[in-house]
């Protein structure tokens, strides 16, 4: 049945003929061994092939989408993780081996005629696939890539005469971008491939010819029935070599903890996942290949280098100078190239003998060269050294910054495109941002300190312990937090004495003083209660508010101590608050109470005239300023709103005051702004918050 | 991996167990080719199944909220509604919008629908119980899921795909759907900015999709 099926194809195709000429049983010829390097190199390139097509169904070659769709494929998708990996280690085992044929071909000798095209095509091959390396390299559009890309144009666009023009036709604009991206895509995936596959149709031709005719050929000893075992030998090798690659931690990890955290809130833990879940996400503990953190251009990359495999290159250039280099990077390699293709033509007829022995001593010191090469780059950057110190510092720092990336992306990317990862999170860039908008005078613990500390540390900001520490550290008069609210700093010294006044009588009376410990006791309490951002309404009146008197929930308990001690000075919710009015605590430390205090720190809900320190000091003199988007088409209402704002600020100085123009002068210096566009300052928001989601633009219903 | 070596020999013959020397051979070689020939198909396997795993696969299935959601306000259909005079009702267009999630990106803010909300507005309102009075339908045709929109001259509904018309309670009047336009489950809760004297609502609808094209109304899974 089956094969009268098969005769019938072959009688409508006649593709038997074609078989024979491809195929050619090379066993018969007694040399199996020598041709286990086809049967690896041919496997690594299925491999590839089949790995590649797969990577097309998820890859997305877009500046936007590329990082994205990589990412999603190695963290999200069902072993993507592996299929990545073997791409990549596939390419570079693929090199290796190739560049190992092209040593075996020379020295059996095949390179000489008649094997002329054999060595020809062999060479080609190998041409072909280092241009697949540098075309395949950049599409994930991460900083490694983006940034060898970079560096390899730039060489190509320093070769006199037709550099540019490629440069240029490669580039497609001014700088590497989206029709770059586009053209690597399709040179890697179809036009590449396509020569390559016609470089191996050439191969095996004339390979077959050779043999055909070759009578030099020595009979091997070995019994030649066991040639399918040498190739199935050859490919357990290399496969297993590959898979064991693959399995390595080169990349990075996406955190996974055991329980979940809040910062990846809908990532699945480890200890919900089964095995073959886990088997699956491998990926998510940062097994295979790397994918650093999305290219973005105005982000430096101090590690920028190409893959180990042009290393060779890259050491050449780094130690010749001057023009030198460009020859070394460019000239050399085509030299060689050159060389290595004429070879065949020299070794005719009584030459062959010299011109065989000149080629295998060229070879091998080329092989020993490229390594030495190599391995000197290796040396630089990951031997005992200093300076291979501080490149794995930086290393780390990069690891870090796309692990930060990729936790990120778990939660989505924004449609503007990976690169806006690591500018909207409020970690990085929020930050950067409070480092240059904030540190002046607020720091932040002990890892961004302020250049002239007039205001209170930030780290921690509005959490119980950092509420309680502020109030204690206004018990001290020099202390920073006591300049900067001078009121609230004497009424609490105040509160304090007469704690210990009332503890000293009692304890005359022989009774167990208990007013401080009430008191600490309180504030504790408050400032529990003022970390939890409280915004609830609170009953006045009636049965209600008789109900609440007795709830032991932490929320009344603490804001029945609030009303107790602070309620007559600060407002909440719509009650309380005398005219010595201190700020507003409805939804207190909260991102939108920290929103109204950055525009408007003087608004009399919020400091009031109190941010403005009367110093004659003019260095003392300090203020916080309002930070408000300038550029925004709120601004000029806004200018109006500030103007009266100062009015009513300049009203409360009393009209007796002797200073009172000079108090003028630094309120109308105080009531200023600095530029800050909103994006900025929610960064600074969440950062100060500890909140590490991403800020997505406009109104958003989440994350 | 059994398939055929590209570069150097041929595929079948010297690989076969079948060979014709196979049968002098020693027992200890037929072992070896055996042993390696079984290696390389665990091997092949272990490379194998995750691809086809791989292809399968299509990533983070997106999971979508089934609580109600706050569209409307009742005194925006009142105002903004149109009024159909022949039943005295008003209709208005109301979206869903929610997070939307596409492959590995993110849109924080999407309209992902819509609803028609209709009110009768001589009936009385019983906030607990509004079903009577005020009635909401997703805008995805039962026939094969185009949008229906309103059609206000005629006071009806109207599909633009296969012209498909419903009247205002969802029935169909003509066209190929095969059920009345999907109703949502609907809840009313107090505004509580608005005043006690003029009381305001806000409109919440818990939206599903539903399989098209079946006489019988199946959320979808
Ligand atoms: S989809 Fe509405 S009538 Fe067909």
């Amino acid at each position: 049945m089956w094969q009268r099926l098969r005769d019938w194809l072959h009688d409508r195709l006649g593709y038997r003929e074609l078989m024979h000429i491809l195929t050619l049983d090379i066993s018969r010829l007694g040399q199996p061994w020598r041709f286990v390097w086809a049967s690896a190199l041919s496997c690594v390139l299925i491999v590839l092939v089949v790995t590649g097509i797969m990577l097309m169904l998820v890859y997305s070659p877009g500046v936007s989408t590329a990082w994205g769709s990589v990412y999603y494929l190695q963290y999200e998708m069902h072993f993507g993780w592996l299929i990545r990996a073997l791409h990549h280690f596939a390419a570079q085992v693929f090199l290796v081996l190739l560049a190992a044929y092209l040593l075996f071909l020379v020295f059996v000798g095949l390179h000489l005629p008649p094997g002329e095209v054999v060595w020809w095509t062999a060479l080609l091959l190998l041409a072909v696939a280092f241009a697949n390396d540098v075309t395949g390299n950049p599409l994930p559009w991460d900083q490694k890539g983006y940034w060898a890309l970079h560096v390899e144009l730039n060489i190509v666009g320093g070769i006199p005469g037709l550099g540019s023009a490629v440069r240029q036709w490669v580039q497609a604009g001014n700088e590497a971008g989206q029709l770059t991206l586009t053209r690597l895509y399709t040179l890697h995936v179809f036009i590449l491939p396509a020569i390559t596959a016609l470089l191996l149709l050439g191969h095996r031709l004339a390979l077959r010819r050779y043999l055909q005719r070759a009578t030099t050929i020595t009979v091997s000893s070995l019994p030649s029935s066991l040639a399918g075992g040498h190739k199935v030998l050859a490919r357990l090798v290399v496969l297993s070599i590959l898979l064991g690659l693959c399995f390595t931690r080169n990349a990075v990890p996406l955190g996974i903890t055991s329980e979940t955290s809040a910062s990846q809130p809908d990532a699945m833990t480890a200890s919900e996942m089964t095995w073959w879940q886990r088997f699956a996400w491998l990926g998510r503990w940062g097994v295979g290949a790397l994918l650093e953190a999305p290219a973005d251009p105005s982000r430096d990359y101090p590690i920028a280098r190409p893959k180990w495999t042009y290393w060779f290159l890259f050491e050449l250039r780094q130690s010749l100078e001057g023009p030198w280099a460009a020859w070394a990077t460019v000239f050399g390699p085509v030299i060689v190239f050159l060389v290595l293709f004429l070879l065949p033509l020299a070794g005719r007829g009584r030459a062959r003998q010299p011109i065989y022995v000149l080629s295998v001593v060229l070879i091998i010191s080329l092989a020993i060269a490229v390594s030495f090469l190599i391995a000197r780059t290796w040396w630089k950057d990951y031997g005992p050294t200093e300076t291979a110190e501080k490149f794995r510092a930086e290393v780390h720092q990069q690891r870090q910054l796309a692990q930060r990336a990729i936790i990120l992306a778990f939660q989505g990317i924004p449609a503007e495109g990976a690169a806006e990862l690591l500018r909207r999170d409020p970690l990085t860039r929020g930050r950067e941002l409070y480092r240059t908008h904030c540190a002046s005078c607020h720091a932040f613990g002990m890892t961004i300190p302020a250049s002239n500390p007039v205001a209170p540390d930030l780290e921690n900001f509005a959490k119980p312990d950092w509420i309680y520490r502020l109030l204690q550290n206004m018990r001290d008069e020099k202390s920073i937090e006591s300049q900067v609210l001078p009121q609230m700093a004497s009424w609490l010294r105040r509160e304090y004495d007469r704690a210990a006044r009332a503890d000293e009588k009692e304890r005359m009376a022989g009774v167990t003083p208990q007013a401080v410990a009430k008191l600490e006791e309180d504030l504790r309490l408050i400032a529990e209660w003022l970390a939890s951002h409280p915004r609830r309404p609170v009953p006045s009146e009636g049965p209600e508010r008789e109900t609440f008197d007795k709830d032991p929930s932490l929320f009344a308990r603490g804001y029945r101590a609030f009303e107790a001690r602070c309620l007559r000075c600060h407002p909440y919710n719509g009650l309380g608050g005398g005219d010595t009015k201190g700020p507003d605590f409805t939804g207190y430390g909260d991102a939108d109470w920290l929103r109204g205090l950055l525009h408007a720190p003087f608004e009399m809900s919020y400091y009031g005239p109190s941010m403005v320190r009367w110093s004659r000091n003019p260095i003392k003199r300090a203020w916080m300023p309002a930070f408000r988007d300038t550029e925004s088409t709120n601004a000029a209402l806004w200018q109006r709103d500030l103007e009266r704002l100062l009015q009513q600020l300049q009203e409360r100085v009393p009209e007796d005051d002797p200073k009172r123009e000079e108090r003028w002068q630094v309120l109308r210096q105080a009531c200023t702004w600095l530029p800050l566009s909103e994006l900025d300052r929610e960064l600074i928001i969440r950062f100060v918050l500890g909140d590490g989601r991403l800020v997505f633009g406009g109104p958003s219903v989440a994350p | 991996m059994s398939e055929g070596d590209v570069l150097g020999s041929s595929p079948g013959v010297a690989n076969s167990a079948s060979s014709p020397t196979s049968a002098s051979l020693p027992h200890r070689r037929s072992f070896l080719r055996w042993l390696l020939r079984g290696l390389e198909t665990v091997l092949a396997a272990v490379l194998g199944v995750p691809t086809v795993v791989y292809f399968l696969s299509s990533g983070r299935p997106s999971t979508r909220p089934q609580g109600f959601r706050r569209v409307a306000k009742l005194s925006d259909i009142l105002l903004q509604g149109k009024l159909s005079a022949k039943t005295g009702k008003r209709v208005y267009e109301a979206v869903i919008r929610d997070v939307r999630r596409d492959g590995w990106t993110l849109f924080p803010n999407e309209i992902i629908g819509r609803v028609w909300l209709v009110l009768d507005v001589h009936r009385p309102l019983d906030p607990n119980q509004p079903d009577e009075t005020l009635v909401a339908f997703t805008s995805v045709c039962p026939h094969l899921g185009c949008a229906v929109g309103y059609d206000a001259e005629n006071e009806r509904f109207s599909c633009p795909c296969h012209a498909g018309t419903f009247d205002i309670s969802g029935r169909v009047l003509e066209g190929p759907p095969s059920r009345p336009m999907d109703r949502l489950e609907i809840r009313l809760v107090a505004d509580p900015s608005s005043s006690a004297e003029k009381q305001d609502y806000f409109v919440e609808v818990r939206y599903l999709d539903f399989v098209p094209d079946v006489p019988e109304k199946i959320p979808k899974a």
